[in-house]
């Protein structure tokens, strides 16, 4: 097919800030909605006591398992606990586990990315050698025994889901440096006379790293989930922890009794994780050119 | 220093041939890449082998302590040369490692401290149960998936919005949540499936599915890229031109395309599935290999512990060969280049 | 406009006043505006246009393929006895592949990439339940027979990329005549391919004309159209502006765009002349000082004996390219023709010393260039650059055209900001751009436009020597003829050398001074431009020269053609 000379269009300078602005809304509905909610999550994280009176130790034994209701909108745990409190207490410490850990398995994954993709031969074997000896430890295993190893607490939490994270995200790295080298503008940057060093740091490393902060979005919420299994198996943070892993645990007994210890802990969980992975997977597909920004 | 590049390096061992020769013979580089990829799959059993060895040995608390009874206790110095003794510790570590690898080749794993019988047989006593939730449970996501796509892929925009939000939240689900959702639903309200801790298919079923369904989302996203992606190549429009009707293209045409990245992941993913196992199995009370590392962590029981992730490792690695050879099959236009 | 009636008996497809559009409410674009034609049995219709201007959308609606949201209105829009407006999807369904067959162009994406050609070919059958399996696979083999692909029992069963191009199409045809259509519609089927090809590909569908099947040949292309085309309908923005019998409307055109359109066509006639109406868009600041003289001596470029061997993915050892050697001298232009895989980027590479040949070499000014180390190469790389067939890859896809410019001005001679605008504003006016671009990205220009940024970036370190690697290959004709024009007035005010690659032997014939022709990685017939392309001497040359279509030139194009040259 040819490419005619038809969508030349001049932009004029002031038009560009309004064309600017309108992108913000024009953003699709679910980013929106999670955007909100991720401001919520936020002010959680920052300021609790915005969010909710109560105090997440608090306890009311006389009071406990009580249904939803004004004062305790998502009812209370076995302890007479307001469960809703502890929810929004407990954001700063589910979330900063996730959130370190994304960022540990990131770092090595950035490290050992750049070794193998630009790398010569050799070291790209080596690299990739170890990679897939990594890899052949599941996710959720490795996790387990590490953390079984060193002991139930939120920071062994944060190294083994990193180390447990950080091959798949290396292979992404790799695969993104690979690709991005063999590209003709990275060529054509060698043919205008440019040295290696410059043509890496330059143009190779912002292409290939562009997807990296989608990524990063998506994989807190995969980190999100993976803490909070690790709670329910009994491996995460201990009770009395506000932990949202520990509190499913501990709800699980009374789910035929009183549902909403169960429910609300894990809906709040889904509900991050979905938010999150819907403003990484938006900022995936806008680093890809898919949207033409 | 700029890379001169080409495109392929000229190969070394083939002889220089005049123009148009065959180097050698087809069959013997078919068997040569056979041979590297067994020469690479051994490497990584080697590897993740070694790996696991060494993990262990780096105990906080030294090895014979945790034998004892794990960090907290405080056995005697006597004691502690007594398992030292009984263990083989004492020995030089080049000579205990050969001798591990030297027991694995055999399928000697040792012994469990914890099940107080051989792990290879605790590991095949238990792994037969977690094959099955695995093998199901990728199965299922796969009919799921392909199912789901089928139906919502490129239609009126709210079923497709929905289809594709549907697969987004699937990813997000907790399986253990969704599994007492499941739990809460089938067995206790609706009393369609035994409860707790049976075993025959009836019981496999709402397991699988905990683990299903989240499955059907990852891999779902992919196969719904590939089905939109493929609706838009012009053999689509050839194939409309011809006079078929959309179901047929979708079914016909589509499909195959669409599930090649799906395909892909599928070898990780059943591999992902025995280490999520683990999961189901806990919340479902089920026998496998997911429970037994859980009480093997528990005690200590370092032997059982390696060598269900050796197992596990193993059926990875095996997986994605399986997957691989599966991928070849549905698309043949690889062949020449693997 | 309306056609006046055929001279034949009822046409067998006849449309009038068709109207397409999409979107609805008020994002409403209509696309084709009241189009009207018609073809008869055994005739040839081409809509020729250019991308843009609605012919592949009119050729879908034909078949009833203008997707979803869009809307479709004609006062006719016959097919034999059926009314094709207002049919339900069942009834489209049965019309075709039956009634109407459709042929894609690159058949590489146009067929099933998974599927065996002849299950492809089989299923028009199929769909239309003709016949149990056994008769529809020997009718299979019938039909790859009757388009001319050798041994059909072996090439119905393999994979679209295990044919060449040809045998592709050819396939893709077969699939579309095998229920002998009334009508078969091609869109561009002929682009994706060679010439030689391409020209035994149009034999195969003058074969199904002769056979009375209509055909409606869409294209861009005025030159492969007008070898088999009995009318011609030019298509601009979406309505007709022009028709007739092909004689009449190439020998005397009446609309300018129709003019404009012959008029870019490089062949022969135009040779040196201008081929757009743009005036020379090279507007210096007064910098006269980049005018160099010619020098003699030295040729730039000396290519000695360059070989480069390549092990293909089945182990096949193949030569690229065997033992080429060339020079190209100051301020001229080195045209290099071949089809693909004649070796030509691999060729282009070598003198980029992107890729080091296995034996011969390459000189830059003499001094050696293939067999220096890097280091020595890379403060002597700002005499050669590369302006590509598709720019936008060479793009960095986050940058704007300022800094891809900026990018390329080396830092000393331009150490502030102020410096290395003023220096892309220059760029950009050489190239016949704008401060208005500066700021833009590649991606939201047009073709044609990221072509000139991809020269202007060529341009920017002052070369002595531009490759051009198929520059034009993508751009519609006009555009292509604008920039081809930019080429010329480049040269001449910069003195800079070109080796120009190009399977176009239009483009070739038009720009070079001296050619090389190549076939397999080798040279088969090399020399000056006028005498390859009148006493060819090789039969390959030949070859390709007879597979180029002409455009039949009566003597009022000649005069146009004077007239034109004397306007410079």
């Amino acid at each position: 097919m040819t490419a005619g000379d038809a969508t030349a269009t001049r932009v004029p300078k002031v038009g560009e800030r309004f064309v600017r602005a309108r992108r913000w809304l024009s953003l699709p509905p679910g980013v929106i909605v999670s955007l909100i909610f991720l401001t919520l999550v936020l002010a959680a994280v920052i300021a609790p006591s915005l969010l909710t009176s109560t105090q997440p130790l608090e306890a009311d034994p006389l009071n406990g398992l009580a249904a939803p209701s004004l004062a305790h909108p998502f009812g209370t745990d076995a302890s007479g606990r307001d469960i809703y409190g502890r929810l929004v207490y407990g954001t700063r410490l589910s979330l900063s586990i996730a959130i370190l850990a994304i960022l540990l398995a990131l770092f090595i994954a950035v490290v050992l990315g750049l070794l193998s993709g630009l790398g010569g031969r050799v070291l790209d074997s080596a690299v990739g050698g170890a990679l897939d000896i990594w890899f052949a430890f599941p996710t959720l295993l490795l996790v387990i025994v590490i953390v079984a190893t060193l002991g139930a607490h939120p920071s062994t939490m944060v190294i083994a889901m990193g180390i447990g994270a950080a091959p798949g995200y290396a292979r992404l790295v790799r695969g993104q440096v690979l690709s991005v080298r063999n590209r003709p503008y990275v060529e054509a940057a060698a043919v205008l006379g440019h040295p290696y060093v410059r043509v890496v740091v330059r143009t190779i490393l912002p292409n290939a790293l562009r997807p990296l902060v989608g990524v990063a979005t998506v994989g807190v919420a995969d980190m999100i989930v993976v803490a909070t299994s690790l709670g329910f198996l009994g491996l995460g943070a201990q009770p009395p922890s506000p932990e949202w892993g520990a509190m499913l645990a501990a709800g699980r007994d009374y789910f035929s009794t009183a549902w909403w210890v169960e429910l609300f802990p894990g809906a709040v969980i889904i509900t991050l994780a979905l938010a999150t992975a819907t403003v990484g997977r938006h900022l995936l597909l806008s680093s890809e050119g898919r949207t033409a920004s | 220093m700029i890379e001169v590049v080409t495109a392929s390096a000229p190969a070394s061992d083939a002889p220089v041939v005049r123009d148009g020769a065959v180097a050698p013979s087809r069959h013997r580089r078919r068997f040569r890449r056979a041979a590297q990829r067994l020469a690479r799959i051994l490497f990584i059993l080697w590897g993740v082998a070694s790996a696991t060895w060494i993990a262990s040995k780096a105990r906080p608390g030294g090895e014979a302590v945790a034998i004892a009874g794990g960090p907290g206790t405080t056995p005697s110095p006597e004691m502690l040369e007594a398992i030292k003794k009984q263990y083989g510790l004492d020995r030089p570590l080049i000579t205990q490692y050969l001798d591990y690898l030297r027991h694995l080749v055999t399928g000697d794993l040792g012994y469990s401290t914890s099940q107080y019988r051989p792990v290879s047989t605790v590991i095949a006593q238990n792994i037969g149960p977690t094959a099955q939730l695995a093998g199901s449970a990728i199965f299922l996501a796969w009919l799921i998936v392909i199912v789901w796509t089928l139906l919502t892929v490129k239609r009126r925009r709210p079923i497709s919005a929905i289809g594709s939000g549907v697969q987004v939240a699937l990813i997000s689900l907790p399986p253990y949540w969704l599994g007492m959702l499941l739990i809460e639903v089938f067995v206790f309200r609706l009393n369609w499936v035994p409860a707790f801790g049976a075993t025959g298919p009836r019981a496999l079923i709402l397991p699988a599915l905990s683990m299903a369904l989240p499955l059907a989302g990852f891999i779902g996203q992919l196969t719904r890229l590939g089905f939109e992606t493929t609706l838009e190549q012009p053999f689509i429009t050839s194939a409309r031109a011809r006079g078929m009707t959309d179901w047929k293209v979708r079914t016909r045409h589509v499909l195959r395309h669409a599930i090649l990245p799906g395909l892909s992941v599928t070898g990780f993913a059943l591999g992902a599935s025995f280490g999520g196992a683990v999961l189901a199995e806990s919340l479902f009370v089920r026998q496998g290999i997911g429970t037994l590392l859980l009480t093997a962590v528990a005690r200590q029981d370092t032997a059982l512990t390696v060598g269900i992730t050796l197992s596990v490792a193993l059926v990875y690695v095996l997986a994605n060969l399986a997957a691989d050879g599966l991928y070849l099959i549905a698309d043949p236009r690889m062949k020449a280049e693997s | 406009m309306n056609i006046p009636p055929a001279q034949s008996p009822r046409p067998v497809l006849s449309v009038e006043n068709l109207t397409v559009g999409f979107g609805s409410g008020w994002a409403r674009r209509e696309v084709v505006h009241g189009v009207s034609f018609h073809v008869g049995a055994g005739e040839c219709l081409a809509i020729v246009g250019e991308s843009g201007s609605g012919k592949s959308v009119t050729a879908r609606t034909l078949v009833g393929l203008t997707g979803d949201n869009s809307y479709v209105s004609a006062d006719r829009l016959q097919l034999g006895d059926i009314d094709l407006r207002g049919l339900g999807v069942r009834r489209w369904r049965q019309i075709r592949g039956a009634e109407v067959g459709f042929v894609l162009q690159d058949a590489l994406s146009s067929l099933d990439p998974l599927r065996p050609v002849g299950k492809e070919i089989a299923e028009t059958l199929r769909v239309h339940r003709r016949g149990t399996a056994a008769r529809r696979r020997a009718r299979v083999i019938d039909l790859l027979r009757a388009v001319g692909v050798p041994e059909p029992e072996m090439r119905a069963r393999q994979l679209p990329h295990q044919l060449s191009g040809g045998l592709r199409q050819r396939a893709l045809i077969a699939s579309a005549i095998a229920l002998n259509p009334h009508v078969i519609i091609a869109d561009e089927p002929t682009t994706a391919l060679d010439v030689t090809v391409a020209s035994q590909v149009l034999d195969v569908l003058a074969t199904a004309t002769r056979r009375g099947t209509a055909l409606i040949l869409i294209s861009h292309d005025l030159a492969v159209v007008s070898r088999l085309a009995d009318r011609v309908a030019v298509i601009k923005d979406g309505a007709v502006v022009e028709h007739g019998p092909i004689a009449q409307v190439l020998g005397s055109p009446e609309h300018p765009y129709t003019r404009t359109l012959i008029d870019a066509v490089p062949s022969r006639r135009h040779r040196r002349a201008r081929l757009s109406r743009t005036s020379s868009a090279v507007a210096l600041p007064g910098d006269v000082g980049e005018t160099r003289p010619a020098p003699v001596g030295t040729p730039l470029i000396t290519a000695r004996s360059l070989v480069k061997r390549y092990e293909g993915p089945d182990g096949v050892i193949r030569t690229v390219v065997d033992d080429v050697s060339f020079e190209l001298r100051a301020g001229e232009t080195l045209g290099v023709v071949g089809e693909s895989g004649a070796g030509k980027s691999t060729v282009v590479r070598m003198v980029l010393a992107l890729t080091r040949p296995d034996s011969g070499e390459v000189l830059l000014d003499g001094r050696p260039w293939s067999a220096a180390p890097e280091k020595d190469r890379r403060p002597r790389r700002r005499l050669i650059t590369c302006v590509h067939q598709d720019s936008l890859n060479y793009f960095d896809p986050r940058w704007t055209v300022r800094k891809i410019l900026a990018d390329a001005l080396p830092r000393r001679q331009f150490p502030d900001r102020h410096a290395r605008h003023g220096r892309i504003l220059e760029l950009l006016r050489l190239v016949g751009l704008g401060e208005e671009h500066v700021e833009r990205r590649p991606l939201t220009l047009s073709g044609g436009q990221r072509q000139r940024v991809g020269i202007a970036l060529a341009l920017a370190p002052r070369p002595s020597i531009i490759i051009c690697d198929e520059p034009v290959s993508a751009l519609d004709l006009s555009i292509q003829a604008q920039v081809l024009d930019l080429f010329a007035d480049l040269q001449e005010k910069l003195g800079v050398a070109y080796l120009f690659v190009s399977h176009d032997l239009g483009v070739i014939h038009h720009v070079s001074d001296r050619v090389v022709v190549m076939k397999d990685g080798r040279i088969v017939e090399h020399g000056a431009a006028e005498t390859v392309f009148r006493e060819p001497r090789h039969p390959y040359t030949r070859q390709l020269l007879s597979a180029l279509p002409e455009l039949p030139v009566p003597e009022q194009a000649d005069i146009m053609a004077t007239q034109f040259s004397a306007d410079r």
